[in-house]
Protein backbone atom coordinates (compact mmCIF):
# COMPACT_ATOMS: atom_id res chain seq x y z
CA UNK A 1 0.00 0.00 0.00
CA UNK A 2 3.35 2.64 0.96
CA UNK A 3 3.79 3.20 -2.34
CA UNK A 4 0.07 4.43 -3.39
CA UNK A 5 -1.43 5.38 -0.01
CA UNK A 6 0.62 6.56 2.75
CA UNK A 7 -0.41 4.37 5.91
CA UNK A 8 0.51 6.96 8.25
CA UNK A 9 -2.44 9.38 6.63
CA UNK A 10 -4.78 6.16 6.20
CA UNK A 11 -3.99 5.35 9.54
CA UNK A 12 -4.53 9.01 11.22
CA UNK A 13 -8.15 9.27 9.39
CA UNK A 14 -8.77 5.69 10.89
CA UNK A 15 -8.30 6.45 14.10
CA UNK A 16 -10.66 10.42 13.86
CA UNK A 17 -13.58 7.68 14.17
CA UNK A 18 -15.35 8.27 17.71
CA UNK A 19 -16.48 5.30 19.20
CA UNK A 20 -20.05 4.67 17.85
CA UNK A 21 -20.09 7.06 14.68
CA UNK A 22 -19.49 5.91 11.31
CA UNK A 23 -16.06 5.08 10.12
CA UNK A 24 -14.24 8.59 8.82
CA UNK A 25 -11.91 6.86 6.88
CA UNK A 26 -14.68 5.00 4.81
CA UNK A 27 -16.52 8.50 4.48
CA UNK A 28 -13.08 10.38 3.11
CA UNK A 29 -12.48 7.82 1.15
CA UNK A 30 -15.87 7.35 -0.59
CA UNK A 31 -15.61 11.04 -1.09
CA UNK A 32 -12.94 10.37 -3.08
CA UNK A 33 -13.85 7.74 -5.20
CA UNK A 34 -17.07 9.51 -5.76
CA UNK A 35 -15.72 13.56 -6.43
CA UNK A 36 -12.67 12.36 -8.25
CA UNK A 37 -13.59 10.78 -11.43
CA UNK A 38 -15.59 13.26 -13.02
CA UNK A 39 -12.89 15.73 -11.67
CA UNK A 40 -11.04 14.01 -13.92
CA UNK A 41 -12.95 13.47 -16.46
CA UNK A 42 -12.95 17.26 -16.95
CA UNK A 43 -9.64 18.02 -16.54
CA UNK A 44 -9.07 15.43 -19.93
CA UNK A 45 -11.65 17.90 -21.14
CA UNK A 46 -10.15 20.53 -20.77
CA UNK A 47 -6.64 19.40 -21.69
CA UNK A 48 -8.22 18.63 -25.16
CA UNK A 49 -10.03 22.00 -25.42
CA UNK A 50 -6.37 23.34 -24.68
CA UNK A 51 -7.93 25.62 -21.70
CA UNK A 52 -5.05 25.66 -19.35
CA UNK A 53 -6.80 27.94 -16.56
CA UNK A 54 -9.36 25.58 -16.24
CA UNK A 55 -6.40 22.30 -16.62
CA UNK A 56 -5.42 24.29 -13.82
CA UNK A 57 -7.97 24.40 -11.61
CA UNK A 58 -9.14 21.13 -12.05
CA UNK A 59 -4.97 19.85 -10.92
CA UNK A 60 -5.21 22.07 -7.75
CA UNK A 61 -8.53 21.10 -6.53
CA UNK A 62 -7.43 17.09 -7.62
CA UNK A 63 -4.27 17.73 -5.93
CA UNK A 64 -6.10 18.56 -2.76
CA UNK A 65 -8.08 15.79 -2.71
CA UNK A 66 -5.20 13.32 -3.13
CA UNK A 67 -3.31 15.02 -0.27
CA UNK A 68 -6.14 14.25 2.21
CA UNK A 69 -6.09 10.49 1.54
CA UNK A 70 -2.42 10.43 1.36
CA UNK A 71 -2.28 9.78 -2.47
CA UNK A 72 1.45 10.93 -2.84
CA UNK A 73 2.29 10.16 -6.25
CA UNK A 74 -0.78 11.31 -7.31
CA UNK A 75 -0.44 14.53 -5.61
CA UNK A 76 2.80 15.22 -6.79
CA UNK A 77 1.32 14.09 -10.30
CA UNK A 78 -1.29 16.67 -10.03
CA UNK A 79 1.10 19.39 -8.38
CA UNK A 80 3.33 19.08 -11.59
CA UNK A 81 0.06 19.68 -14.15
CA UNK A 82 -0.79 22.55 -10.88
CA UNK A 83 2.94 24.12 -11.55
CA UNK A 84 2.68 23.70 -15.30
CA UNK A 85 -0.91 25.43 -15.53
CA UNK A 86 0.44 28.16 -13.60
CA UNK A 87 3.05 29.06 -15.61
CA UNK A 88 0.55 28.63 -18.73
CA UNK A 89 2.76 25.82 -20.28
CA UNK A 90 0.67 23.33 -22.05
CA UNK A 91 3.91 21.14 -23.57
CA UNK A 92 4.29 17.68 -21.65
CA UNK A 93 0.83 18.05 -20.16
CA UNK A 94 -1.07 15.36 -21.82
CA UNK A 95 1.85 12.42 -20.93
CA UNK A 96 1.31 13.92 -17.06
CA UNK A 97 -2.11 13.69 -17.59
CA UNK A 98 -1.97 10.13 -18.80
CA UNK A 99 0.07 9.09 -15.92
CA UNK A 100 -2.12 11.27 -13.41
CA UNK A 101 -5.02 9.16 -14.93
CA UNK A 102 -3.28 5.92 -13.86
CA UNK A 103 -2.03 6.36 -10.70
CA UNK A 104 -5.61 7.40 -10.07
CA UNK A 105 -6.37 3.54 -11.15
CA UNK A 106 -3.84 2.44 -8.32
CA UNK A 107 -5.29 4.75 -6.02
CA UNK A 108 -8.69 3.24 -6.39
CA UNK A 109 -7.63 -0.67 -6.49
CA UNK A 110 -6.13 0.48 -2.93
CA UNK A 111 -8.91 2.40 -1.90
CA UNK A 112 -11.59 -0.93 -2.57
CA UNK A 113 -8.99 -3.16 -1.34
CA UNK A 114 -8.99 -1.40 1.95
CA UNK A 115 -12.95 -0.86 2.42
CA UNK A 116 -13.23 -4.68 1.70
CA UNK A 117 -10.88 -5.03 4.75
CA UNK B 1 -31.66 20.52 7.62
CA UNK B 2 -27.90 20.82 7.40
CA UNK B 3 -26.65 19.06 4.98
CA UNK B 4 -23.31 17.44 5.90
CA UNK B 5 -20.34 16.04 3.70
CA UNK B 6 -17.05 15.54 4.91
CA UNK B 7 -17.56 13.80 8.01
CA UNK B 8 -17.20 16.31 10.98
CA UNK B 9 -13.90 14.27 12.90
CA UNK B 10 -12.07 14.63 9.86
CA UNK B 11 -12.69 18.82 9.19
CA UNK B 12 -12.83 19.63 12.95
CA UNK B 13 -9.31 20.30 13.19
CA UNK B 14 -9.49 22.63 10.20
CA UNK B 15 -12.42 24.30 12.11
CA UNK B 16 -10.66 24.61 15.18
CA UNK B 17 -7.76 26.99 13.83
CA UNK B 18 -10.28 29.12 13.10
CA UNK B 19 -12.68 29.05 16.05
CA UNK B 20 -9.32 29.61 18.39
CA UNK B 21 -9.03 32.95 16.32
CA UNK B 22 -12.54 34.03 17.68
CA UNK B 23 -14.81 33.11 14.81
CA UNK B 24 -18.09 31.99 14.68
CA UNK B 25 -19.23 28.52 12.94
CA UNK B 26 -22.33 29.86 10.59
CA UNK B 27 -23.57 26.28 9.69
CA UNK B 28 -27.02 27.31 8.36
CA UNK B 29 -28.40 30.05 5.98
CA UNK B 30 -30.21 31.97 8.71
CA UNK B 31 -27.01 31.88 10.79
CA UNK B 32 -25.24 33.58 7.71
CA UNK B 33 -27.94 36.08 7.01
CA UNK B 34 -28.01 37.04 10.84
CA UNK B 35 -23.64 37.46 10.10
CA UNK B 36 -23.41 39.00 7.51
CA UNK B 37 -26.13 41.92 8.23
CA UNK B 38 -24.51 42.66 11.39
CA UNK B 39 -23.56 46.76 11.66
CA UNK B 40 -20.03 47.32 11.13
CA UNK B 41 -17.61 44.52 8.82
CA UNK B 42 -17.62 41.35 9.38
CA UNK B 43 -14.88 39.04 7.63
CA UNK B 44 -16.31 35.65 6.21
CA UNK B 45 -14.02 32.95 5.43
CA UNK B 46 -15.01 30.09 3.18
CA UNK B 47 -12.82 27.51 4.95
CA UNK B 48 -12.04 24.38 2.77
CA UNK B 49 -9.91 21.10 3.32
CA UNK B 50 -8.06 22.51 -0.03
CA UNK B 51 -4.10 22.36 1.25
CA UNK B 52 -3.79 26.15 0.33
CA UNK B 53 -6.15 26.27 2.61
CA UNK B 54 -4.11 24.66 5.55
CA UNK B 55 -0.54 26.11 4.40
CA UNK B 56 -1.38 29.52 3.09
CA UNK B 57 -5.24 31.15 4.07
CA UNK B 58 -5.56 30.03 7.48
CA UNK B 59 -1.90 30.83 8.52
CA UNK B 60 -2.10 34.10 6.79
CA UNK B 61 -5.53 35.02 8.55
CA UNK B 62 -4.43 33.98 11.90
CA UNK B 63 -1.19 36.66 11.29
CA UNK B 64 -3.29 39.18 9.97
CA UNK B 65 -5.67 38.97 13.11
CA UNK B 66 -2.84 39.16 15.59
CA UNK B 67 -1.70 42.78 15.33
CA UNK B 68 -3.47 46.61 13.80
CA UNK B 69 -7.01 46.90 12.86
CA UNK B 70 -9.40 44.13 12.69
CA UNK B 71 -12.91 43.44 11.32
CA UNK B 72 -15.87 44.00 14.24
CA UNK B 73 -16.59 40.17 13.40
CA UNK B 74 -15.42 37.22 11.84
CA UNK B 75 -17.49 34.27 10.72
CA UNK B 76 -16.79 31.25 8.61
CA UNK B 77 -18.25 29.02 6.59
CA UNK B 78 -16.93 25.44 5.86
CA UNK B 79 -17.17 23.96 2.24
CA UNK B 80 -17.78 20.57 1.94
CA UNK B 81 -19.60 20.62 5.21
CA UNK B 82 -21.73 23.55 5.62
CA UNK B 83 -22.86 22.95 2.24
CA UNK B 84 -26.14 25.15 2.60
CA UNK B 85 -24.78 27.60 4.86
CA UNK B 86 -21.82 27.63 2.13
CA UNK B 87 -24.22 28.68 -0.90
CA UNK B 88 -25.92 31.03 1.17
CA UNK B 89 -22.78 32.84 1.85
CA UNK B 90 -21.64 32.93 -1.70
CA UNK B 91 -24.82 34.34 -2.66
CA UNK B 92 -23.90 37.12 -0.70
CA UNK B 93 -20.58 37.60 -2.66
CA UNK B 94 -21.75 37.53 -6.32
CA UNK B 95 -20.68 39.17 -8.30
CA UNK B 96 -17.72 36.92 -7.28
CA UNK B 97 -17.25 33.21 -8.21
CA UNK B 98 -18.03 30.75 -5.75
CA UNK B 99 -14.58 30.18 -4.15
CA UNK B 100 -13.07 27.78 -1.44
CA UNK B 101 -10.60 29.14 0.07
CA UNK B 102 -12.03 32.85 0.06
CA UNK B 103 -12.00 35.46 2.31
CA UNK B 104 -14.77 38.07 1.60
CA UNK B 105 -14.91 41.24 4.43
CA UNK B 106 -18.77 42.63 4.32
CA UNK B 107 -19.66 45.86 5.63
CA UNK B 108 -23.53 46.74 6.67
CA UNK B 109 -24.24 43.61 4.27
CA UNK B 110 -22.22 44.48 1.10
CA UNK B 111 -18.98 43.17 0.42
CA UNK B 112 -15.73 44.88 0.22
CA UNK B 113 -13.31 42.98 -0.14
CA UNK B 114 -12.55 39.55 -1.60
CA UNK B 115 -9.41 37.70 -1.80
CA UNK B 116 -10.49 34.38 -4.12
CA UNK B 117 -8.78 30.92 -3.77
CA UNK B 118 -6.87 31.87 -7.15
CA UNK B 119 -5.46 35.43 -5.04
CA UNK B 120 -4.45 32.58 -2.60
CA UNK B 121 -2.83 29.82 -3.90
CA UNK B 122 -0.25 31.88 -5.27
CA UNK B 123 1.03 33.81 -2.44
CA UNK B 124 2.58 32.52 0.93
CA UNK B 125 1.01 33.17 4.19
CA UNK B 126 2.84 36.29 4.97
CA UNK B 127 1.80 38.11 1.80
CA UNK B 128 -2.14 36.94 2.69
CA UNK B 129 -1.64 38.30 6.01
CA UNK B 130 -0.06 41.40 4.83
CA UNK B 131 -2.64 41.73 1.99
CA UNK B 132 -5.35 41.51 5.03
CA UNK B 133 -3.71 43.76 6.76
CA UNK B 134 -4.46 46.57 4.01
CA UNK B 135 -7.66 45.35 3.47
CA UNK B 136 -8.47 45.78 7.27
CA UNK B 137 -6.85 49.48 7.07
CA UNK B 138 -8.82 50.27 4.40
CA UNK B 139 -12.43 49.23 5.29
CA UNK B 140 -12.28 48.38 8.99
Amino acid sequence: MADVLDPAVIESLRELTPPGEPDVLNEVLTIFLQEVPPRLERLRTFLAAGNIVEVQRAAHSLKGSAGNIGARALHDICRQVDDKGRAGDLSGLAPLVAALTLEFDKVEVEIHRLMSN
Amino acid sequence: MIVQRYPEPFIAPMRAELSRLGFEDLKTPDAVDAAVKQPGTTMVVVNSVCGCAAGKARPGIAMALSQGKRPDHLATVFAGADVEATETARNYFQPHPPSSPSIAIMKDGKVVYMMERRDIEGRTADMIAAELQKAFDTHC
